[in-house]
Order: C-alpha cells, then sequence, then structure tokens
C-alpha cells in the first residue's frame, strides 16, 4: 500500500475515532479513580494543580499530553503502558466473556434455582395426581444433578 | 416470553459502518472487556441481532461520520461506565451526559428511559435493569434529533417494551 493510501486511511479514521479516542482515555482514569475511590480533589493534591483542572482533563474532550497522561498514572499508582500493535490484531480484552462480580454470582444461582423451582411446582399443580413437592425435587436433581431444598 | 441479547462493541460498531480495520483500532485499549454491567438489547423469537430494533435503528440514523464518530464516543462511555457498579460516576461531569429522556408510570411506579448524549442530536437510549439477578444496561434504539423533543416513535417502542419487561421480569432471558 502507497504512504498516499495510508495517508487517505488515517484522515479517514482520525475523522472518526480521535473524539472517542479522547474520551476513552478519561474514562479508563476515571473508572480507576472510581476502583480506588478517589476524588479529583485528591488527584488535584497529589499532582499539585487545581481541582478544576483535573475535572478539565477527565471531561473526556482534551488532547491529553503524555507528560499529563503519565502524570494522572502516577497519581493513581498506575503505570502508563503504551503499545504498538498490528491494526487487524484483537484486543485480548475484545468480547471476552462476561464475567460477573463474584459477589452477584450466589444471588443469581439462588434466584434461577427459585425461577426453575416455581416453574417446575407450576407445571406439576396442573397435573391432578402428581405430587407437586416430589415432583420439584425430581426434577430439579434431573437437570442439576445435585439434591435441591424444597421449601 | 421477552428476550434480551447480550451485544458486543464490534457487533454494534459493524451496524454502523465502521470497517474491521477501524474497530481494531478503537478497541485497542481493552475496550469492550468484561464489566458489571452486560450491554444488551431486546431481540425477536428469532434470537436476530440485525433483525433488532437496536441495530435497525443504528443503520437508519448512525449513516454519516460526524454521526459515527458520536456513536463511538457514547459507546465508549457505556462501555467503560459498564466497567464500575455506579456507572453513572464514570459518565458525571463528562462529554456524554446520561440523562433521563421520558418518563412513564406502570404498576404505581414511576419509570425513566435514560438517553446518552454526544453532539446536539445524537442520542442512545437505555435502561439499566436486573434480569435473573444480572445487571443489564438495556440499549434500545439510537437517533439522530431533529428537534429538541424526544419523539413519539421513540417513547412509544421504550415504554412498550420496558413495560414488557416489567410485566414479567423473572422470565425475561438473556442469550
Amino acid at each position: 500500500m502507497s504512504n498516499a493510501n495510508i495517508a487517505e486511511k488515517i484522515a479517514a479514521s482520525r475523522r472518526l475515532l480521535s473524539a472517542a479516542r479522547r474520551a476513552d482515555t478519561a474514562f479508563l482514569f476515571k473508572s480507576q479513580m472510581i476502583e480506588q475511590n478517589l476524588k479529583n480533589t485528591d488527584i488535584a493534591a497529589r499532582l499539585g494543580v487545581s481541582p478544576a483542572n483535573v475535572s478539565r482533563w477527565l471531561r473526556g474532550d482534551q488532547n491529553l499530553s503524555l507528560d499529563t497522561l503519565h502524570a494522572l498514572a502516577d497519581a493513581l499508582q498506575r503505570s502508563l503502558v503504551v503499545q504498538c500493535r498490528p491494526v487487524d490484531e484483537r484486543s485480548h480484552t475484545e468480547d471476552e466473556e462476561w464475567t460477573p462480580d463474584p459477589s452477584l454470582v450466589k444471588g443469581v444461582i439462588e434466584h434461577c434455582a427459585y425461577r426453575h423451582l416455581r416453574k417446575t411446582a407450576l407445571s406439576a399443580r396442573e397435573k391432578p395426581f402428581a405430587s407437586p413437592t416430589s415432583e420439584v425435587v425430581r426434577e430439579s436433581n434431573k437437570e442439576n444433578d445435585e439434591p435441591v431444598a424444597v421449601g | 416470553m421477552p428476550t434480551v441479547k447480550v451485544v458486543t462493541l464490534r457487533a454494534l460498531l459493524t451496524a454502523a459502518g465502521f470497517s474491521p480495520e477501524q474497530i481494531s483500532s478503537a478497541l485497542a485499549n481493552g475496550l469492550g472487556g468484561s464489566g458489571v454491567w452486560r450491554l444488551c438489547t431486546p431481540v425477536g423469537e428469532d434470537d436476530d441481532l440485525n433483525g433488532s430494533k437496536l441495530f435497525k435503528s443504528i443503520k437508519k440514523y448512525v449513516d454519516d461520520d460526524e454521526k459515527r464518530s458520536n456513536f463511538l464516543v457514547m459507546l465508549t462511555a457505556i462501555a467503560r461506565a459498564a466497567t464500575q457498579q455506579d456507572y453513572g460516576a464514570v459518565l458525571s461531569n463528562s462529554v456524554v451526559t446520561a440523562k433521563p429522556a421520558y418518563k412513564f408510570n406502570y404498576r404505581n411506579k414511576q419509570h425513566t428511559v435514560l438517553e446518552l448524549k454526544h453532539g446536539k442530536k445524537d442520542r442512545i437510549y437505555f435502561y439499566p435493569e436486573k434480569f435473573c439477578g444480572l445487571p443489564c444496561i438495556v440499549l434500545l434504539l439510537a437517533h439522530h434529533k431533529k428537534d429538541q423533543t424526544t419523539p413519539k416513535e421513540v417513547t412509544t417502542y421504550c415504554e412498550t417494551t420496558m413495560k414488557a419487561h416489567l410485566a414479567s421480569i423473572s422470565d425475561v432471558s438473556i442469550t
């Protein structure tokens, strides 16, 4: 591909991607701040700048300098990593299978087990001569291969 | 039975007409990985994302470079926000605003359709909900507004869809 062709592609991509790239960087820092329970005032105090400055940097529409990016990473006690990859290579995190917050898993399992039991109990109720409770236990064991407590 | 389907950023951006190279470049910084909230959208019985209202609205309204750029910024914002329990905190004081677009009453409770806004006219409508205990951000429609009011076609679809989910929330399945 000639330089002229590549230049054309870069110009097209810049129109589409530059705003999102700026925003993404800011959102990435904000997410880190939330995880560390840090406010703009904390970052400002750590960097010796005004909170208004930090707020402007993190709005997502600024073309932040490398010095500012490194300063923000330093304030978060993180390293800033710059990588160059082939453009057609997928990011390792992209489309990765969604994994829930571990604290949610227990609730989800309980909720789904309840839904399954409720549905089976309702269908058992429609069969006049079946015992709903035994039906529920049998059905549940069939799928889960584990005893399920009822009531 | 209502069904919502998990959507990837790659699928959404493809529907908006981004090339595979542009998508890879947009997602290169680890965007679109796992999070607390799942991005999903309602689908019909055929389970086909391309037949969903969201994908049809993307193809209809995200049709030039300026709209694509705005759409990507909004998706970037919601995908990063989805990594945090308090997704609103990521979006606060940012270039993308998330605010109520439309409210309606259902079963003695007020419900809100939210909108992501970037640029004067480009929007993504959504609402957060838990299905089977899983936190989901349900993307409803993309839109390019003509004036300040939220159009009837948007409010009608969003209200109908949310009511269908709320009516049988424990029966909504995720695929």
